[in-house]
């Protein structure tokens, strides 16, 4: 008899999300499926407008990283006008990208992940939260917040605007920054190194207490794929794209975003509105790829800044080839923190940071742009055709947490056959599962959020697809 | 000599402009925001409450939130109300990305060892519909929604004594 448990509104994903996880005729866990079942439809909507409007439209996809949209859809449009951008504005872009990136990973480690490693994947879903924490551990929950709101503040310093900022525009960013903006951001960042080298170090020691879920949260080969720089370094706006084997080796270099189309293919399936992208050249079944901060971690040979080469270099001695568990999503997550204040340090230091001259304008000069770059999610690809007036035709997104979508659906099944006893299902059990989803920190609402709170369904099966439990979260 | 502080006070009106009357927050900030006030008042406007307000309010003496409601015991469209608001004891019901005033009160208390004063004032939504723009009931309550905040505002105590 099929039975439902109703938990409070504690989830901590974006978007709304189902497991059914299938049964075989003994009883033990055989297949297990995440059901994205919401419908983006950007693709479609955008159709008919003017290019130029594509980066603030295609920000209303994500209330999270808006940011990271505007900086694929501008580079996109950048190839529509064929313009070569400013240096100051490729730079202002790349700090406010890492501003995104930096807010998005806080919210991540400290906001919805750190209640399960600090209180436990078992612990009372009621108190499972950042709430929860205040008494206990109120230092993490300050650093947190601390960390988001750093990462926020850059985006605001820069373009004005902390959700959906239009400052990024075809062409480079509307404005330069004066000097109190810079030194404003300058003068934070030993306040947050200090903060996130704590975190690092905190965290490390702690990892020994997480080997389990180490060992069994999408722990398994995979390729990874993420941006690399021509000396194949960590990099979140130009560069190429490189892909690694399980085994840490180079599986391609070099890769020319503006062909993705020859190397990532994407299938749809029947149980989700997520597409499944894979790289093409080893097909469907074996072409499974992961992307953002530990696809990232593991395709660079060094990030360019001296504490985080150091965390890198440790990070690399995990695995003996490429590191496999999804579950130090985590750790690259806080690695690429250090990085991207270290990073937007550097880039604020440079001579011409000030310069007036940050936009390019002219009129459609292509017929088509591509543009890619890294999420804090993982890889973005924004491709439009448009035709002589510049209206758009056609536009393909892949979204970063797509990307993903494969390996996602196979760690669910790991986690499953591991933690689920068919017999009755419990609360901790869902928990491990969405916390296997969780690492990945998949952006599934990207379009809207019907009411405000994200909920989680798990169905189990029988062989014959009768339900068998549910436990849904509302 | 006895010295004096000027004590901080912030007006923070939240919602979201594209969901109709739950933007009356966002609306009645910037209204306020075109008054002139003293120094000592700082106006602000948020779609939605998050954590990193509780260490701004920590820094406060006294917070006004104005924020959109859903009706509830037959109230009419554009009633206002005015409640003092306690921070948190218990587990809120929902921790997604939605913060409520009292668990960032609680939080600016645990965190960052004080939590201002602070009063919701709040306006019956006649809807909260995909449009931009106000209901006629609320766009009438705001005016007076405004005159009530400004009353409040210099009644509270502006300094305090050390």
């Amino acid at each position: 008899m099929s039975q439902k448990i109703m938990i409070e509104q504690v989830t901590r994903i974006e978007g709304h999300a189902k497991v059914s996880i299938i049964l075989n005729d003994d009883g033990a866990v055989q297949d297990a499926q995440v059901h994205v079942t919401q419908v983006r439809g950007f693709e479609k909507f955008v159709q008919g407008r003017p290019f130029y409007e594509m980066p603030s439209l295609t920000a209303r996809t994500c209330g999270i990283c808006p940011v990271s949209h505007l900086v694929a859809s501008s580079k996109a449009c950048d190839q529509i006008l064929a313009v070569r951008i400013p240096t100051t504005a490729i730079a202002l872009r790349r700090i406010i990208n890492l501003g995104q990136i930096i807010q998005s990973h806080a919210l991540n480690f400290f906001y919805l992940s750190s209640p399960d490693l600090l209180l436990g994947m078992d612990g009372d879903p009621a108190k499972r939260n950042m709430f929860g924490m205040l008494d206990k551990h109120p230092q993490v929950v300050r650093d947190g917040i601390r960390l988001r709101q750093f990462g926020q503040q850059v985006i605001e310093r820069l373009a004005n605007k902390r959700i959906h900022p239009s400052w990024i525009v075809p062409g480079g960013v509307a404005s330069p920054i004066d000097a109190t903006t810079r030194d404003q951001i300058l003068s934070e960042i030993p306040e947050v190194l200090g903060i996130i080298t704590r975190t690092l170090d905190w965290y490390k020691k702690s990892l020994n207490d997480y080997q389990e879920y180490i060992r069994t949260f999408a722990n398994f080969p995979s390729l990874f794929m993420g941006l690399v720089t021509k000396e194949g370094r960590l990099e979140h706006y130009h560069g190429n794209l490189r892909v690694v084997t399980a085994r840490g080796s180079v599986l391609a270099d070099q890769l020319a975003p503006d062909e993705y189309e020859s190397f990532i293919g994407e299938a749809v399936e029947p149980y989700t509105y997520l597409k499944s992208p894979y790289y093409k050249p080893l097909g469907y079944d074996d072409g499974m790829y992961r992307v953002g901060p530990l696809a990232r971690l593991n395709v660079a040979n060094e990030c360019g800044t001296p504490q985080a080469d150091q965390e890198l270099a440790e990070f690399h001695c995990l695995d003996k080839g490429a590191v496999l568990s999804s579950f130090h999503y985590h750790y690259a997550r806080l690695i690429e923190i250090l990085y991207g204040i270290e990073r937007i340090q550097q880039l604020l230091n440079e001579p011409d940071i000030l310069s007036d001259n940050v936009r390019a304008h002219a009129e459609v000069n292509n017929y088509e742009g591509i543009g890619v770059s890294e999420a804090p999610r993982g890889t973005l690809f924004h491709h439009y055709k448009v035709n002589e007036d510049g209206i758009i035709q056609s536009a393909n997104l892949i979204i970063a947490s797509g990307n993903n979508n494969l390996a996602m659906n196979k760690g669910v099944l790991q986690a499953a056959r591991y933690y689920v006893r068919p017999e009755k299902l419990t609360e901790g059990m869902l928990n491990r599962v969405e916390a296997v989803i969780r690492a990945f920190d998949p952006c599934l609402a990207c379009s809207t959020h019907a009411d405000g709170h994200m909920a989680m369904q798990i169905e189990m099966l029988d062989p014959d697809g009768k339900l068998i439990d549910t436990l849904t979260r509302e | 000599m006895e010295l004096f502080w000027l004590m901080k006070t912030l007006i923070l009106g939240y919602g979201n402009t594209l969901r109709k009357d739950d933007g009356l927050g966002v609306y009645a900030a910037l209204t306020l925001a075109a008054l002139t006030f003293p120094v000592n008042v700082e106006i602000c406007t948020y779609q939605q409450l998050s954590p990193e307000l509780s260490p701004i309010l920590a820094r406060m003496d006294h917070a006004i939130f104005i924020d959109a409601a859903l009706a509830s015991n037959g109230e009419k469209p554009g009633t206002i109300k005015t409640r003092a608001l306690q921070p948190r004891t218990n587990q809120p019901g929902s921790i997604t990305h939605h913060f409520d005033p009292e668990t960032l009160l609680a939080m600016a208390g645990t965190l960052y060892g004080h939590a201002p004063q602070s009063t919701l004032f709040s306006v019956t939504a006649a809807s909260f519909d995909l449009e931009e723009g106000l209901s006629p009931e609320v766009t009438a309550a705001l005016p007076v929604l405004i005159e009530s905040i400004k009353e409040f505002l210099f009644r509270l105590p502006q300094t305090v004594a050390t």
